[in-house]
Order: C-alpha cells, then sequence, then structure tokens
C-alpha cells in the first residue's frame, strides 16, 4: 500500500499524531485509515477504550458524596475567610491561644 | 455571594484579579466548577476515596496559598491540574527517568517486517458487554504505570490537549504521545488477553 505502514499507522494514531503530522503525511495516513478494516478496528478499540475510561470515572455514588461533602467544607471555609478569618475545619487541631 | 461562573469566565482578566486578590467569593466559584473534576481526577489516577480526598484538599489549600502568584499564561483549569498532579507526584516520588517499557516489544510483535497487521484487531461490539467491558478495564488499569495512566486520564478522561498535559506534567510533546500510546496499548493488549477484541488469525 502506499503510504505508511499499518505500524506506521496504529503509531500515529495510539500518539494523537495526525494533527501534527504535514499535510502530505496526513493525507496518507487518513487515505491508509479509510482503505484498512484492520487499522480502522485498531483506532475504533482505541475510541471504545477512552469512551469506557470516561465512563468508569463519572457517577460513582460513594465519590459524588464524598465530593459534595469536599465542596461545603471548602466553601465555609472561604466563607470564614471573608467574614474576616479562617473557620475551623474538620480535622483542624483546636485553637491555642497565642504564644506571648 | 454572587451566581455560579461558567468555566469561560473563570480565565476572565477581571476574575484573575480577583484570584491574585484572594477574593473569596472568586475562589469559591473555582471550587465549584473544579472541585468534582480534581478529586476525580485523582481516583482515576489510582488513589481510593481516602487518598483522593486527602490529595484534592492539599491541592485546594497549595492553590489558595499559590493565587496570588498566578500569572495567566495557562487557563485556572490547567494550572488547578498541574498542582494536583505535582501532589500526585510527590505522594509516589516517580522518578522523572525514561526507561523502555515491555509493551513498545509487544506493540512491535504485532506487526510483520513490512508493518502490516500480523494478527487484525477486531472492531468494538459496542452494544454487548458494555458493563463487562468496564469491570476488565478498570482492572486492566491497575497494570498501567502511573505516570502512562496520568496521561492517559488527562487526555482521554479530563480532555486536556496535548499542549495542556505538557504544561501539567511538565513532559514534551513527544513524551506525552509515547506514554499515550503505551498506556492505550497496554489496556488494549490486556483487554485482548481478557478475551475483548481479540480476532482468529485471518
Amino acid at each position: 500500500m502506499l503510504g505508511p505502514s499499518c505500524r506506521e499507522v496504529a503509531e500515529r494514531v495510539g500518539r494523537d499524531e495526525l494533527d501534527s503530522l504535514g499535510r502530505w503525511d496526513r493525507l496518507l495516513t487518513r487515505m491508509h485509515l479509510a482503505l484498512c478494516r484492520h487499522c480502522r478496528s485498531y483506532a475504533a478499540q482505541l475510541r471504545t477504550i477512552g469512551r469506557v475510561a470516561r465512563s468508569m470515572y463519572r457517577g460513582d455514588p460513594v465519590d459524588e458524596s464524598t465530593i459534595s461533602r469536599l465542596e461545603e467544607t471548602l466553601l465555609a471555609d472561604l466563607a470564614g475567610r471573608a467574614s474576616g478569618g479562617a473557620a475551623p475545619v474538620d480535622g483542624d487541631p483546636p485553637a491555642r491561644p497565642p504564644a506571648i | 455571594m454572587t451566581s455560579p461562573r461558567t468555566a469561560d469566565s473563570l480565565d476572565e482578566p477581571e476574575f484573575l484579579d480577583r484570584l491574585r486578590d484572594r477574593d473569596p467569593d472568586a475562589l469559591g466559584d473555582v471550587c465549584r466548577a473544579y472541585l468534582g473534576q480534581v478529586f476525580r481526577a485523582a481516583r482515576g489516577a489510582g488513589l481510593d476515596p481516602g487518598g483522593a480526598e486527602d490529595v484534592t484538599q492539599a491541592t485546594f489549600a497549595t492553590f489558595i496559598e499559590s493565587a496570588p502568584r498566578f500569572e495567566g499564561r495557562s487557563s485556572v483549569r490547567t494550572w488547578l491540574f498541574g498542582i494536583l498532579y505535582r501532589k500526585l507526584a510527590e505522594a509516589r516520588r516517580v522518578t522523572a527517568r525514561h526507561e523502555a517499557d515491555d509493551i513498545d516489544r509487544v506493540f512491535e510483535s504485532r506487526f510483520d517486517e513490512d508493518g502490516a497487521w500480523i494478527r487484525p484487531p477486531r472492531t468494538p461490539e459496542h452494544e454487548t458487554e458494555a458493563s463487562e467491558l468496564r469491570d476488565a478495564l478498570a482492572g486492566c488499569m491497575e497494570h498501567v504505570p502511573h505516570r502512562q495512566r496520568r496521561v492517559f486520564a488527562l487526555r482521554e478522561v479530563e480532555g486536556f490537549s496535548a499542549s495542556e498535559v505538557c504544561k501539567i506534567l511538565g513532559l514534551t510533546t513527544t513524551n506525552v504521545g509515547v506514554m499515550l500510546h503505551r498506556a492505550r496499548n497496554r489496556l488494549r493488549e490486556c483487554l485482548e488477553s481478557k478475551g475483548f477484541g481479540a480476532d482468529a488469525r485471518s
């Protein structure tokens, strides 16, 4: 086949290099992908891996409740700053009198 | 209290001035916009919920402390993720060495001497096996080295551009490409070993 081999195309796809190639190499790579079903399958597999990975890290109920709690704590701390002093947050040591 | 801002408005010059002054409302807007993303990214980098909580708190503490020094050369989100990934690297004491990786040899073995596929990949089946695939991928992710996993998560899960990933992790474009390629192929090979995407020799 004219242009890059399957190995070269797979490497370019795997590295997300298509947009940074020169016009001629980009054209040849796209032509190869259009004509080679194996390389198209490889690219589709990588897209699927990305899609499934995105779905893995969204919507976990335990994570979502932790996020809400962290956000509340941080916003309360910031509200404390706005009113003139840092609000205590969970886990802060008790206030001690200043050293003389 | 101001109304929640859109992500784009968090990079406007007037807003950045307020951030540099550590205006609590401005800092709160950043927290509302990005705390969830930072926490999920920490989970995606392999931390358990407690570890992700610690590193998220530490990231926002550093963000608030360093806000007066923010120059606005990158977006607020890129800056925040830069802090997060430095925290993750500190936690894991990741070295900056560049080393050969077995996955490169595995990748090469998939092609003959002319660079043609020896065992062609199979087109993924979108409709079936979705939850199985998710479980399998979660298991495979454990075998991806941390630096590769970070690049993969920033590109694929968080949607950062390659140049943003370079800024966040302090890597060159070439390194980011190599690590993304290795992470993807490690996941692909692992899934294939579990029966996904394998095809009969043709």
